[in-house]
């Protein structure tokens, strides 16, 4: 279906070549995963199937690639729109009319499909996506998973032959994104779709996919890419999804890549066995040498910051009602709950971007109702869902002096000054960016901008909203390094996120919002090993163990030594021993 | 109508449009020729943009928009009368002054004129009678910026004018997008410790918001390209086509040009060249695949307001061949009283039509759109 011969791409006036002697095929009908670390080429990838590289973008190209039989090089993307459809990274960019029916039936309208079959297809993508209930919605009335099921089915009712999709899911919550998922799964099942997805979160996309392209980034030079079916792939990767992970490090074979198979395992050597007798209540079966992960017992009774029963209504709508939290020193909170259940607007009128209704909001005792956001700024530092909003100078060390000159204290000399914006870029891992402009970097590097240019000013309190978003496992597990570092000097950090490994691995306290409430509280491992949704690869594979993360589940094993010794292969070492 | 396929969907007008587009342009092309140098009827016509603007505005962010252009008005009649007031090169008209400006010479590389001297009432108000013409005009583009369905006028476009197209939605799809965008970022600034105190405070805000709106525009023209925008038929036209499309607006320039200088020949050269260049355009769009969703159906209040506009057009035109004395004032060379001809400002009230039948019919229906989905046949 898809055929990519000998293909080397280099962007206009760009220095490395983004692909370098690419050769590969897709088979009609695969469901294909491509993966990589941000900035590895997946998204050039991509773009080479429909021809928007080298269409669109320009620059050098060498090589063919071959869409059912058409050469991407005679036909520009316009001319492939009815063999391939493409959802991009982010739905807000893609929407091209004002109201969901228009937006599904524009592409078709370019086709030049007849109305009367239009009329069918609509419907028929409206009840495949579950929107039919938004058709005559304004698209900028939609929430982001609303957005890219609309994105998905204004493709989708094109009836391409191969559907490719870039992070689809990198904006939703883990309901909608199964949601969004298993549609793919039925139309590659039921239609012989080809789909091309890419995707960081391996853990959501791995079990459906019958191919993953790895993208692993050279030392310095371009990517080395293959292709393999997924158990053989990811044996090797450095990108895993954490059930494989602890699959390689138990040297299980064959490799798990669902919780079902993993299961299989789990019960064959019983390694979940509940011991009512010897097991005591989570925290006191905890092995020896656990990582604290319990609020501080040293923590001072009073939180840094309370919010009591807020309430925040937007036009005689409920969007927050009676919320309280308590934030401590040394406390990493995670904020969870389904897209639109009021998690942004909790921060935001923590902030003072939103007036609330009614109720309080104390920082060390004290109500800041009055206090303007500046204000506010200097003690509560505020990290929004885009970074890039955030960024505007022409350095990063010019964007991190700038928060630094708006905030200046009496105290505050140049040298200190330098000083902080020094320590703030070795914190980051920012200092081989410093003088780069903040717009040319990657995804991750930005958010570390804007982490870093929020908290040169130190706040005692940083709230993230959806920090993971767009980012690659290794910028993940650094930005969690980074959160506990903070977490240990003291901070207190308040969350907003989809991602469940990352509250399941830093999270002391998680708070379930749902429609505007606090469901519940609790710590991690109680509230994300019973949840269904909200909870880790790991929890659901011990469901009997307090483990959420793949070092507890290796720890908590170790203890339990007579079961793990039995495997021939040393437990720790990362060696994969899967099968090819 | 007895096949199995569902029926193609058909409304009273495009989503959220009260009228037809057809019906809008004509409607814009009236207002434009309703505007004229006297400043009471220009009045006539501005009162009667916003009384469309506010009965027939669409939904959409840029349907409540119309506002903005009604401040942008205001500040180029302010800017304008400032700027026709001042005398240039010492040269004063009229005879009312009002006060003596000093003199100021402005630099060689500026031209080395010589600004200020007496400034007087005729001056002033002729200034002020020039930014009113161009309020009158910003109002009848804002008043139809309000009222139209833009995808529906998009979708009116040929074919051939693919990047004109393509620009225009970006356009489109920018404003709103602009909007929500400065709230996002000036919420992010003020995160950042920096404080709204004068309008030099927002300098911050626009790299990120150019940006920003540069990145998501290529985003946007990517999706359009990817989703076949712009296909064209397999078919290369023919080279006889392209210099069609070449020579039809050439002679129509061509006549626009020789009827400046009196020329009634220019006439004919700019119908003949309109037409050549339309025609063209039409047999290159008439082989490009492309179908419709969304019939517009022609209702009887599209004729009617079709009508109005065509009366008022030709009743506008008709007047200024024979030059008729309504249309006309001049502050110069002492201020009178702009004259009032009932029957001029009797043909301008057509301009109102739209807004009268919508405000009849919403107390008729309880419903602004009036979305039907019924069946129409076959025809595709």
């Amino acid at each position: 279906m898809i055929e990519f011969v000998h293909v080397s791409y280099t962007y206009a006036n760009a220095k490395q070549p983004a692909l370098v002697d690419l050769s590969l095929r897709i088979d009609e009908g695969d469901f294909v995963l491509v993966m990589g670390a941000s900035g590895s080429g997946k998204s050039t990838f991509l773009r080479c199937i429909n021809g928007l590289v080298p269409h669109f973008y320009g620059g050098q190209w060498a090589g063919q690639v071959c869409v059912a039989g058409r050469d991407t090089r005679r036909n520009d993307p316009r001319q492939l729109a009815d063999v391939v459809g493409f959802v991009f990274q982010d739905p807000e960019a893609q929407m091209v009319v004002e109201v969901v029916e228009d937006e599904l039936v524009f592409g078709m309208e370019n086709l030049g499909i007849s109305p009367q079959i239009m009329r069918r297809r609509v419907e028929e993508v409206l009840d495949q996506l579950e929107i039919a209930h938004l058709r005559r919605r304004r698209v900028t009335t939609l929430s982001g998973g609303e957005r890219q099921r609309v994105a998905i089915a204004a493709v989708l009712a094109m009836q391409p032959k191969v559907l490719v999709l870039d992070e689809p899911t990198s904006q939703l919550d883990p309901h909608t994104a199964e949601e969004v998922l298993t549609a793919l799964q039925k139309l590659n099942a039921d239609l012989g779709l080809t789909i091309v997805l890419s995707e960081h979160r391996l853990e959501r996309v791995v079990q459906y996919a019958d191919h993953i392209i790895s993208f692993e980034r050279g030392p310095n030079g371009p990517p080395s890419v293959t292709i393999g079916p997924p158990r053989t792939i990811l044996a090797h990767s450095s990108l895993a999804p954490p059930l494989v992970h602890l699959g390689r490090a138990l040297g299980w074979a064959p490799l798990p890549l669902t919780i079902k198979e993993g299961r299989r395992q789990v019960v064959a050597q019983s390694l979940d066995d509940v011991r009512p007798a010897d097991a005591p209540p989570a925290t006191s079966a905890l092995p020896a040498g656990w990582r604290q992960r319990q609020p501080n017992q040293h923590t001072p009774p009073a939180p840094v910051l309370q919010v009591d029963s807020l309430h925040v209504r937007r036009s005689n709508h409920a969007i927050l009602h009676n919320v309280t939290l308590d934030l401590h020193s040394g406390e990493i909170v995670a904020i969870m709950g389904r897209n639109g259940a009021g998690k942004t607007t909790l921060l935001r009128t923590i902030m003072g971007l939103e007036p609330p209704s009614q109720g309080r909001i104390m920082y060390q005792g004290q109500n800041i109702a009055a206090l303007p956001v500046e204000q506010r700024a200097k003690q509560i530092g505020y990290v929004p869902q885009d970074p890039r909003s955030l960024l505007f100078q022409e350095t990063v060390v010019a964007e991190l002096r700038w928060t630094l000159r708006q905030q200046r204290s009496a105290a505050a000399t140049p040298e200190v000054e330098e000083d902080r914006v020094r320590r703030a870029l070795e914190m980051f891992q920012l200092q081989h960016v410093a003088t780069a402009h903040p717009r040319d970097l990657s995804g991750g590097e930005q958010q570390r901008v804007a982490l870093a240019s929020i908290l040169v000013a130190e706040p005692a309190i940083l709230l993230l909203d959806e920090p993971t978003r767009g980012l690659d496992y290794e910028h993940k597990t650094l930005l969690q390094a980074l959160l506990n570092r903070l977490k240990d000097a003291g901070r207190s950090i308040a969350l907003v996120t989809h991602d469940v490994e990352l509250a399941a691995a830093c999270a002391d306290r998680i708070v379930l919002l749902g429609n505007g409430e606090v469901v519940v509280t609790g710590p991690p491992r109680e509230l994300l090993n019973s949840s269904l949704i909200f909870s880790s690869q790991i929890g659901k594979l011990f469901r009997h163990q307090p483990w959420l993360t793949v070092d507890e589940a290796l720890a908590g094993l170790g203890q339990q030594s007579t079961v793990v010794e039995e495997q021939p292969s040393d437990q720790k070492a990362p060696q994969p021993t899967a099968k090819p | 109508m007895s096949t199995l396929q569902p029926q193609a969907i058909s409304r009273s007008a495009s989503a959220g449009s009260n009228f037809h587009s057809a019906v809008w342009l004509l409607w814009l092309l009236a207002g434009i020729a309703a505007i004229s140098y006297n400043p009471l009827l220009n009045a006539l016509v501005m009162v009667q943009a916003v009384l469309v603007a506010v009965a027939c505005h669409t939904d959409s962010p840029v349907g409540h928009a119309f506002g903005l252009f009604l401040r942008l008005g205001l500040l180029l009649v302010v800017i304008r009368t400032v700027l026709g007031g001042i005398p240039v090169g010492g040269i004063s008209y009229g005879g009312t002054l009002l006060f003596t400006l000093p003199q100021l010479k402005l630099p060689v590389w500026l031209g080395g004129l010589h600004l200020g001297g007496q400034v007087t009432l005729e001056m002033v108000l002729g200034g002020l009678m020039g930014g009113l013409r161009l309020w009158t005009l910003i109002l009848v583009f804002g008043a139809f910026n309000a009222v139209a369905d833009h995808y529906g006028l998009l979708r009116r476009t040929p074919r051939m004018l693919f990047h004109a197209g393509l620009a225009a939605t970006i356009a489109l799809t920018f404003v709103p997008q602009v909007i929500l965008q400065l709230q996002a970022i000036r919420d992010a600034q003020r995160l950042r410790g920096h404080q709204f105190r004068s309008w030099r405070d927002g300098l911050p805000l626009i790299v990120p918001l150019l940006a920003g709106g540069l990145e998501r525009s290529i985003q946007l023209a990517e999706a359009m390209d990817s989703r076949g925008y712009g296909r064209i038929g397999r078919h290369r036209p023919s080279h006889w086509l392209e210099a069609l499309l070449i020579g039809g607006p050439t002679i129509l320039a061509l006549g626009l040009y020789m009827s400046l200088t009196a020329d009634r020949r220019g006439w004919l050269a700019v119908i003949g060249g309109g037409l050549l260049a339309a025609g063209a355009l039409h047999w290159l769009g008439a082989g490009t695949p492309r179908s419709r969703y969304i019939r517009e159906r022609w209702q009887r209040r599209d004729t009617i307001v079709a009508l109005a506009s065509l009366l008022l057009l030709c009743g506008m035109t008709a007047l200024r061949y024979f030059r008729a004395g309504g249309l006309l004032y001049t502050t110069l060379p002492r201020v009178t009283l702009p004259v009032f001809e009932p029957t001029v400002g009797a043909l301008l009230l057509l301009l109102s039509v739209p807004a009268l039948l919508q405000l009849w019919g919403r107390k008729e229906t309880h419903g602004r759109h009036n979305v039907q989905y019924s069946t129409v046949g076959d025809r595709t």
